[in-house]
């Protein structure tokens, strides 16, 4: 009898955060006939804290076949200099990557990471489990769809796309399946994916074309499950629209208010705030919402035009001061650095956004990240940032090098003095 | 963009360059004088937001020494039953260490502090206040004050106010690394003086000393800037210079 294939699966996070993807991926994979008693999977669920040479440590203690990483901006260095330990410990090991930050340029990653032996592209379980089939077997990787892997003289070769999965309830709801664990009494919550919105900087729902949901009951099983057995306390939706229709929001509301009659309470979901007016509002603190988070990331019109994004400051506030009837604290966002914004719209961003005393100012700069329009454009665009991950903006047309640094500061500091204040009274 | 209406507590500042002129005297204006004042500048309740300007909701006790003060816990409870969700105290810091008063002034709703720092070192602080032992004492007392609020988890924004005259001048860039060396969150330089046009150059190199020290330095509108400066030269509602009019008995 064959021993069975060993993966490891690693991701990190920020810390306080967990990986749904790898509950996703090893669930879907563990439930797939071709793979079910041929292989075993571990979890390596981390922080961006951990040392690399810690991580590999751990890595190589499980010798595994195949050692699978989901990547993104803040976690790709580590997981690089992490690949290339491991390979050096472990020669036959074959290393696999997804995740938004390497997916868009899987080429370009297998050419600059020799250690890499194929990247996902787009949605990953599908793919995954087809990858771990083939590792299984002994094929090359460059088979599955949606697979940038290498042909025989180490170049890559990049197989055709991989179709979307039509029904999202195909994927085991990792919790339920048993192989992700609430840390802390928080769980995350998912009920479709893509994105309504087609913002040039973000990566969300990029290449999914229409929004796909989850069914009804697949989610009320897992919530049910997540708010009682598992003593949950807590969730967070990573939805990108919490509010996407008034009819989805009604129907979360009625399905997650008598959880938060007992205590459970969302916090930070994304939302449309200026689709927000009191009966939505009203319909948030019902479903247990205590906190949301919102753009407008930028008022300056030649930014919003260049980014596509819309933005009415009427209704904006509106939003807000329906939120804040209802006890709900706002969390408003904004970005230094997106093309068309100068210094001046930047901060009359910070100060309308100061203007509604909304409960939080978050400010950040703005990441190129692959995939993403202002990636594929940012020359025209005039924006010049860091190649290297986490692809964070050098200097744009409108703002130096030392006026972004000095706009971070600033608005740090800014937040600061609005976060400084005596709560709850 | 956050207005903090500066509330005189009574005549005198709690530090200033003595090389510039012999320190005033304090003299400390009654509860009720101070109330009078807050009244004046209260918000509204449930005043409308005018988006796009700032917000109000915040109140700084400035003047002389507010730790002297026999009165100083009625005066910040004041702060507080008036509705002001920040508050500020303008100090030299050199009484926070003692007493308990660092966690006295968190618990009872101080979350700003604009600490004047004269010097990069206790003795040039010392020196130029005309105080022996301040300098050591005003560090110890922003210590606690961030160790208070770090234990308790509550946020509080902690700025250094450096009056810039000839005698602190060329020191600007020290003082400011050593201000975030401190902890403190932000420094804020005030013209105390009219100053020689070299002047700018000095400001300007202690902006970017903040820069590298991640620590963001503003500038009062009397301080000359090269344009190149010139997001360090907005206000953003930390301390506000004396002559910007404070309510009270100054």
């Amino acid at each position: 009898m064959t021993a069975p294939l060993k993966v490891a699966l690693l991701a990190l996070n920020s810390p306080g955060y967990q990986s749904l993807a790898l509950g996703y991926l090893r669930a879907y994979a563990q439930a797939d006939d071709r793979l079910k008693g041929r292989v075993g999977f571990q979890t390596l669920d981390l922080t961006t804290d951990d040392d690399p040479w810690w991580v590999a440590y751990r890595i190589i203690a499980l010798e595994p076949d195949v050692l699978a990483a989901s990547v993104f901006c803040w976690s790709a260095r580590a997981v690089y200099d992490i690949c290339r330990i491991v390979k050096q410990a472990l020669p036959d090991v074959r290393i696999v990557l997804g995740g938004p930050e390497v997916g868009p340029i899987a080429a370009e990653v297998l050419r600059a990471h020799p250690v890499v032996d194929a990247v996902v592209r787009g949605e990953g379980e599908a793919a995954f489990a087809d990858v771990v089939d083939l590792a299984r077997r002994g094929k090359p990787f460059s088979r599955a769809d949606g697979v940038t892997a290498r042909d025989a003289t180490g170049a890559p070769v990049a197989a055709p796309d991989r179709t979307l999965i039509a029904d999202l309830d195909a994927i085991p709801s990792p919790y339920l399946a048993g192989v992700l664990e609430p840390r802390e009494g928080s769980a995350y919550v998912e009920t479709f994916r893509g994105c309504p919105h087609d913002c040039a900087y973000c990566f969300e729902g990029k290449g999914y074309g229409r929004i796909r949901s989850f069914s009804r009951e697949r989610v009320e099983a897992e919530i049910a499950f997540l708010a009682g057995e598992s003593g949950v306390r807590q969730f967070s939706f990573i939805d990108s629209v919490f509010n996407l229709t008034p009819d989805r929001l009604r129907w979360l509301s009625d399905m997650l208010a008598p959880h938060a009659a007992r205590g459970l309470v969302l916090h930070t979901v994304e939302v449309d705030i200026e689709r927000v007016d009191d009966e939505a509002a009203s319909l948030l603190r019902r479903a247990g919402v205590v906190s949301v988070e919102t753009g407008p990331q930028s008022i300056g019109a030649a930014a919003l035009a260049a980014c596509r994004r819309a933005f009415d400051a009427d209704r904006f506030a509106a939003g807000v001061t329906a939120l804040k009837r209802q006890g709900i604290r706002v969390e408003t966002d904004l970005i230094a650095g997106l093309p068309g914004d100068t210094a001046e719209d930047f901060l009359k961003g910070v100060a309308f956004c100061l203007s509604l005393d909304p409960g939080k100012i978050q400010t950040s700069t703005l990441h190129v990240l692959p995939g993403t329009d202002l990636y594929l454009h940012a020359a025209e665009l005039g924006l010049r940032f860091d190649p290297e991950p986490p692809h964070e903006i050098v200097a744009t047309r409108d703002i130096g090098f030392a006026d972004l640094r000095r706009l971070e500061a600033r608005s740090v500091h800014i937040a600061r003095l609005y976060a400084a204040r005596i709560e709850g009274d | 963009m956050i207005d903090f209406h500066p509330v005189s507590i009574g005549d005198g500042a709690a530090c200033g360059c003595v090389r510039c002129g012999p320190a005033p005297e304090a003299a400390y204006a009654s509860v009720a004088e101070v109330e009078a004042c807050l009244t004046a500048v209260r918000p509204a309740p449930g005043a409308p937001s005018d988006p796009g300007r700032s917000i109000a909701g915040g109140v700084a006790l400035v003047g002389p020494e507010p730790f002297a003060h026999p009165e100083l816990p009625a005066l910040v409870a004041m702060c507080r039953r008036a509705g002001f969700a920040r508050i500020a105290l303008e100090t030299d810091g050199s009484a926070l260490a003692a007493h308990g008063n660092a966690v006295g002034v968190l618990h009872a709703g101080v979350r700003h502090l604009w600490v004047r720092v004269l010097g990069a070192d206790d003795a040039t602080h010392d020196a130029l206040g005309g105080r022996p032992g301040r300098g050591a004492a005003s560090r110890l007392g922003v210590a606690a004050y961030l160790e208070a609020a770090a234990t308790t988890g509550v946020t509080v924004a902690v700025t250094a106010v450096v009056p810039v005259c000839e005698h602190t001048l060329g020191e600007l860039p020290a003082i400011v690394a050593a201000c975030a060396q401190r902890g403190f969150h932000a420094v804020r330089l005030e013209a105390a003086r009219s100053l020689p046009s070299r002047a700018a150059t000095v400001v300007a190199a202690a902006c970017d000393t903040g820069m590298v020290n991640r620590v963001w330095v503003s500038t009062d509108g009397a301080l000359l800037l090269p344009e190149t400066h010139r997001l360090h030269g907005e206000p953003d509602g930390g301390p506000i210079t004396p002559a910007s009019g404070a309510g009270g008995v100054r």
